[in-house]
């Protein structure tokens, strides 16, 4: 090898190297900033939220809602500071009992559906459980037999004006399904009125006889 | 052509290309995906699939179809091996004692011939009609004002064997209740809306596997 040659080489090796380092380094930041770009769009865009939301179809008073397990409708709620519960208790309240009729026509298969929330018109979220003095308990409903369910919300009567009120099918999991939300069309009046009301609302079990007929 | 240029292109061919470089990565590449999916995709099986009726056995009309399950118990698995044929489903002459019927309902009674070793638990069954939409109506012992059998698919007063609750079986076993016969009768009644034509009969003691009987007389 000439010393032309000797050299050519040794140019090229260290430019090699050179090249070498520089793609790491490249192929580094490469996968750093797709690491960036992956939490930017995980946490800069509400993806989570919007492929888990509940889909929330809405309906007023008296007017069916379709889910994808049951046609749900509403009826007129009723207030009063006292409530005939139908097993022997009568519950009174410093704020307001709330009734809502609602007539559950299972689709599918049995369905029991076991979330309720109220939406209060003062921002605040009341959760109606299965059991306690808040309580909606309608048992299981068999396809085509419409249930007739009385739902009870003891709640302060700043929540009535604007109150929407949620059904669900699962207790503890409303992702990525129907949920019904039910403007109550409840107003101040109602919340006054309802305020000073002695005399008790009946809020019995649920029936597979139309209230209309008992 | 000058000598540097030649070594530089010798350098240049013996130098491995990136295909062949990452071979083995490329290569791994679309079994950590597929891996990634399927231990993504367990969450639809263990949190969706398992819970609804997905596996059936089949019988024709008239067909004694033999349904075997293993079915997890508080002490282990306990086997289901039992033979099922479906003789009759129609309207119930007579109603379970304080039945009221729902009005736009009407009571369909299910009549199933069962054969199975005394000693097989089949306690705990759950039995519906379907029309041929596929909507499932289902037996409810207590409903409506009645108190029918719990388990639609024993005889009331000989169920056979409870599932296993460990030392506690001794304690809790019927000692007046007599074995169940190898082969007996069933007749529950379900409750389903007028107008409702059963298209079969759907037996189950786990999810997702169940017992499918088409009910006879339905294409006449």
């Amino acid at each position: 090898m000439s010393t032309a040659d000797a050299a050519a080489t040794g140019v090229e090796t260290t430019a090699g190297v050179r090249r070498t380092r520089i793609q790491t380094v490249g192929a580094g930041a490469a996968v750093l900033a797709a690491l960036a770009v992956g939490h930017v769009v995980v946490t800069a865009f509400p993806v989570d939220e919007r492929v888990q939301a509940s889909f929330v179809r809405p309906a007023a008073v008296g007017e069916p809602v379709d889910l994808r397990y049951a046609r749900l409708t509403v009826g007129s709620p009723r207030g009063s500071t006292v409530l005939d519960t139908d097993d022997g208790s009568v519950l009174t309240t410093p704020g307001v009992w709330l009734t809502v009729p609602l007539t559950i026509e299972a689709s599918g298969q049995p369905r029991a559906l076991g979330f309720a929330e109220l939406l209060g018109g003062d921002g605040r979220t009341y959760r109606v459980f299965t059991g306690g003095r808040s309580s909606f308990l309608p048992g299981t409903a068999q396809p085509g037999v419409p249930r007739y369910a009385t739902l009870r919300v003891e709640v302060p009567p700043g929540a009535l004006p604007g109150a929407h009120l949620r059904i669900g099918l699962q207790p503890d999991d409303q992702r990525r399904d129907d949920v019904a939300d039910i403007d109550l069309g409840l107003t101040t009046a109602d919340a006054d009125a309802w305020a000073t009301q002695v005399t008790p609302l009946h809020a019995g079990a649920w029936s597979d006889e139309s209230p209309e007929r008992t | 052509m000058s000598t540097s240029t030649t070594a530089r292109t010798v350098a240049s061919d013996d130098a491995p290309g990136w295909w062949r470089r990452n071979r083995w990565a490329v290569a791994a590449l679309p079994v950590a995906l597929t891996l990634a999916l399927v231990a993504s995709g367990d969450r639809v099986r263990t949190l969706w699939w398992i819970h609804d009726l997905r596996v059936p056995t089949t019988g024709q009309v008239g067909e004694t179809v033999t349904f075997r399950q293993q079915v997890d118990g508080a002490v282990g698995a306990e086997p289901v091996d039992v033979r099922v044929r479906l003789d009759r489903v129609h309207d119930a002459a007579t109603l379970p004692d304080d039945m009221v019927l729902p009005a736009g309902s009407r009571a369909v009674q299910v009549d199933l011939t069962l054969s199975a070793d005394p000693d097989i638990v089949l306690a705990g069954c759950s039995l519906a009609v379907r029309d041929a939409a596929g909507t499932r109506y289902e037996y409810v012992a207590l409903g409506w004002g009645a108190m029918q059998p719990v388990a639609p698919c024993v005889p009331e007063d000989a169920p056979g064997p409870m599932p296993s609750l460990g030392d506690l079986d001794d304690e809790l076993a019927d000692s007046d209740s007599p074995p169940r016969p190898t082969t007996w009768e069933v007749s529950p009644v379900i409750v389903v809306p007028d107008g409702v034509e059963v298209a079969d009969v759907v037996l189950w003691w786990h999810m997702p596997q169940y017992l499918e009987l088409e009910a006879p007389g339905r294409d006449t």
